[in-house]
């Protein structure tokens, strides 16, 4: 009987399939997640002067077709964090009732000790090893922002499904991180201490609008998400204008002319 | 005693409504040797009388490390002390590697009352047989809580266990009222003076036998941020360190004694040294009988 | 197994291989890849004509092969190619074009156009199905007006206003979609080329060191090698040699190497030699050559 997974006293061992994201090589009855199936794009989130502030569209995907386009992929998690999501979206749901949980459990305590953004952090970061080390993850990357009510210190933090954890006053995920990071860098990094809201807003609205031409899976239909000293608020879905007649004088794709 | 036919199981209570076990549990933690603690707005400390079992042994521990921001004293079976000890270590570091949070100490505490409550409840289970006074810094400030075998978890601005507490809980009900805005040197006297009075009348403390205990603020800083660096992380004080405090200290007035002058002078040219054998001259604790 | 002469290739590739690395792949044991340079590379049109940028990078896998190398190549006076994907592939490949287009002007007898290069890479790409990875920006300005395509390794082609290609693409084309309107002024135009080129630069690592910008407009040609340097060498803060006399040495001895020599310039400047004495030639049988 096979005790660990993959073990096997064949004469010959390495019978590797060449396996993309179909269903995993496993020789246990049980499976994993191995392919997330309905998924969210990119997250991105950057620091500004009074706080932090996160953009995520309202789309979740069903492979290629846009199946739901009115989720929530940005989220409270009490009263100063809040926490944004691209990948598999049932683990992201299943993420949502265990910080809840978590919370919930603090505030019952009722001691005057609240757990602050960082610290969410630090659990959530475990969470996500412990699982990618049972080779049974998360299947997500997530951005986590927030300010610290005791002292007023922004926070802004990555975790993904294998536990790698990061923090920078800009971050970004799925293709949010090719095409948004360098745009994100370029205007915020250095100048986070005197960028107001209305330009942090705009920043991000500009990095969503490349997002929307270039990203294959994504919608011009976006949340922003704000956390200040004062608290933390999500805005209501909207959407900006885009051009696509930047191309209308050419013909073709060669020596074609009308 | 009276008391006898209901006081053999743990599980039973007797007709006026007491479980017997659980007060003879408290009995055990008054045959320890006295732990005062204190607590001012900034600074929590604890100051305690050791005991040596034998001549031939060294003095038995009363203080344990919990974490960076927050240590006990105890007074009753060493043996449970430690085991229960263990205990919040291990909550105290599981909530600084998944919270990265230090413990906060109401929640150590709660912790740690269930835990003893279990063994009230359960046949075959005795109650633990020690108490303990945990001093903390969080988030909230510096906290004073007393555990005791019955469970209890209480937050104090001064308490006392172990031998001949009493007395010392009088000196603390008298002053406690100056202990919030005292400084950490005034804070740290009132504690061995009130760990003083759990002594025998003819006697005084000791540079060997006292030991003593501070946490103040910053000590529950992250550990690899640079406040931790400056922040007064729990420590135990003993021996040689402690003579800066000693020193301090207005000697003992011992009852039925001639004046103090006539004795400084009979002791000789060691300074502050009294009747008492004060600031670690002697090594007894014996008196000089006043004879000129 | 009998043994058969190998052919010359007429394309100049081998595939005396194919057998082999089938055989591989189905063990599972195949998967070479070519290397590509890593590259950022991009073009636009503005209101005079064409800009094209590059980065200076050519990596082997992690390591920078190159920090300067030149990325726009030469197709003809009014007419460039940036290049990314395999290094050997587009610089060969551009040569080739490059050379086929003069001979089709002289053929002509008119100004090359840029629909012609293109039309000449897409046919030899698509011959090669993909082997030849060069994947190029071509601009160039032509009696047509201003013209920028992309050909893809596969040879498929786009025409657009502004394009970007290689590992960098997608860092520079987040800039162009922020930045690109029609009608764009010379300056501004050079300044978001340079951006992207720079976005690509410190956001990929396939692409590093320097910008190459190339203006082309209607009669001139601009080529601005390293017109950006953002990634200079700092200055050594010290001298790090060693002071003569650093190492003692206790024996010298001084070798001359040089036996006999004789110096001969050659060159246009140089000074014609003396002529040999005609007897002496025939005589010894000796062919000599004529030095005039």
């Amino acid at each position: 009987m096979n005790y660990l997974p993959g073990q096997t006293w064949s004469s010959q061992p390495a019978q590797h399939h060449h396996q993309f994201a179909s269903a995993s090589y496993n020789t246990d009855p049980s499976a994993h997640t191995s392919q997330p199936i309905v998924t969210g794009t990119s997250v991105i989130a950057i620091r500004f002067k009074d706080g932090v502030m996160m953009a995520t569209d309202t789309l979740a995907s069903y492979g290629s077709l846009a199946r739901f386009m009115d989720i929530k992929r940005i989220e409270k998690v009490g009263e100063n964090t809040i926490l944004g999501a691209s990948g598999d979206m049932s683990d992201w749901q299943y993420v949502q009732h265990t910080l809840d949980k978590l919370m919930l459990r603090e505030q019952n305590e009722n001691d005057g000790h609240i757990l602050s953004p960082s610290q969410i952090y630090a659990y959530l970061a475990r969470v996500m090893y412990n699982r990618r080390s049972k080779m049974d993850p998360i299947w997500n990357s997530f951005v986590l922002a927030g300010v610290d009510p005791k002292d007023g210190s922004p926070f802004l933090g990555y975790v993904d499904l294998l536990g790698t954890t990061y923090s920078a006053s800009t971050i970004a995920t799925g293709f949010g991180l090719h095409l948004a990071q360098p745009l994100l860098r370029k205007a915020v990094e250095g100048r986070e201490d005197q960028i107001e809201e209305e330009e942090a807003k705009r920043i991000l609205e500009e990095c969503m609008k490349v997002l929307f031409y270039r990203d294959a899976r994504s919608l011009n239909r976006f949340v922003i998400a704000t956390v200040t000293k004062e608290g933390s608020k999500i805005s209501e879905p909207y959407s900006v204008p885009t051009s696509w007649g930047f191309a209308e004088m050419l013909r073709g794709y060669g020596p074609q002319t009308q | 005693m009276f008391r006898n036919t209901y006081d053999s199981d743990n599980t039973v209570f007797s007709p006026q409504g007491r479980l017997h076990q659980v007060e003879y549990a408290l009995e055990a933690v008054k045959q320890g040797s006295a732990v005062v603690g204190l607590r001012s707005k900034t600074h929590a400390i604890l100051v305690a009388l050791k005991r040596a079992p034998s001549e031939l042994a060294s003095y038995q521990k009363k203080m344990l490390r919990i974490d960076n921001h927050m240590g006990i004293g105890f007074a009753g079976l060493t043996s449970d002390a430690r085991v229960l000890s263990n205990y919040m270590r291990q909550l105290a570091l599981s909530s600084r590697l998944l919270y990265s949070r230090p413990l906060p100490i109401s929640r150590v505490v709660n912790a740690l009352a269930d835990r003893a409550q279990l063994n009230t409840m359960q046949y075959g289970k005795r109650p633990y047989g020690v108490g303990f006074l945990i001093i903390g810094v969080d988030s909230t400030g510096p906290h004073l809580y007393e555990f005791s075998p019955t469970g209890n978890c209480f937050e104090y601005h001064a308490m006392s266990l172990g031998a001949r507490s009493q007395s010392a809980k009088t000196y603390l009900e008298r002053n406690y009222e100056k202990f919030q805005d005292a400084d950490l040197d005034k804070l740290i006297l009132h504690g061995l003076y009130a760990l003083r009075d759990t002594l025998q009348q003819n006697k005084d403390l000791e540079l060997d036998q006292v030991s003593l205990s501070i946490v103040g603020p910053g000590a529950d800083a992250d550990s690899n941020t640079p406040a931790a660096r400056t922040g007064e992380k729990f420590k135990i004080i003993d021996g040689e360190a402690l003579r800066r405090w000693m020193d301090m200290m207005e000697p003992k007035q011992i009852p039925g004694s001639t004046t103090t002058a006539a004795a400084s002078s009979a002791a000789g040219a060691n300074s502050g040294a009294d009747q008492g054998g004060e600031g670690g001259a002697s090594t007894s604790g014996e008196v000089q009988p006043m004879e000129e | 197994m009998t043994s058969v002469a190998p052919q010359k290739s007429k394309s100049g590739f081998d595939f005396s291989n194919y057998s082999r690395n089938h055989f591989l792949d189905g063990k599972g044991l195949g998967g070479f890849t070519a290397t590509s340079t890593g590259t950022t590379i991009v073009g636009l049109i503005y209101k005079d004509g064409i800009v094209l940028g590059a980065d200076t990078r050519a990596t082997e896998g992690p390591i920078v092969a190159d920090k300067n190398c030149e990325k726009i190549h030469y197709i003809s006076d009014n007419i460039r190619c940036c290049g990314a994907g395999t290094a050997a592939d587009t610089e060969f490949v551009t040569a080739l074009i490059s050379s086929n287009m003069q001979l089709h002007a002289l053929h002509t007898g008119r100004k090359p156009r840029v629909v012609t290069a293109m039309t000449m890479l897409k046919q030899r790409l698509f011959q090669y199905q993909g082997h030849i990875g060069a994947a190029l920006v071509l601009g160039g300005y032509d009696a047509t007006g201003p013209q920028l395509f992309t050909v893809a390794p596969h040879g498929s082609t786009d025409k657009l206003p502004y394009v970007t290609m290689g590992s960098g693409s997608l860092a520079a084309m987040a800039v162009f979609e922020s930045g690109w309107h029609k009608d764009m002024e010379q300056k501004e135009a050079v300044d978001l080329v340079v951006a992207a080129i720079s976005s690509g630069i410190f956001n990929d690592l396939g692409s590093g060191s320097n910008v190459d910008v190339c203006i082309i407009k209607k009669d001139s040609t601009e080529m601005l090698r390293n017109y950006v340097m953002p990634n200079e060498r700092a200055k050594k803060e010290q001298k790090y040699g060693f002071a003569k006399g650093t190492t003692r040495f206790t024996k010298e001895h001084i070798y001359s190497m040089i036996q006999k020599e004789d110096v001969f310039e050659v060159g246009s400047t140089a000074p014609t030699p003396a002529p040999l004495p005609a007897a002496a030639a025939g005589a010894g049988g000796e062919e000599t050559m004529d030095t005039s």
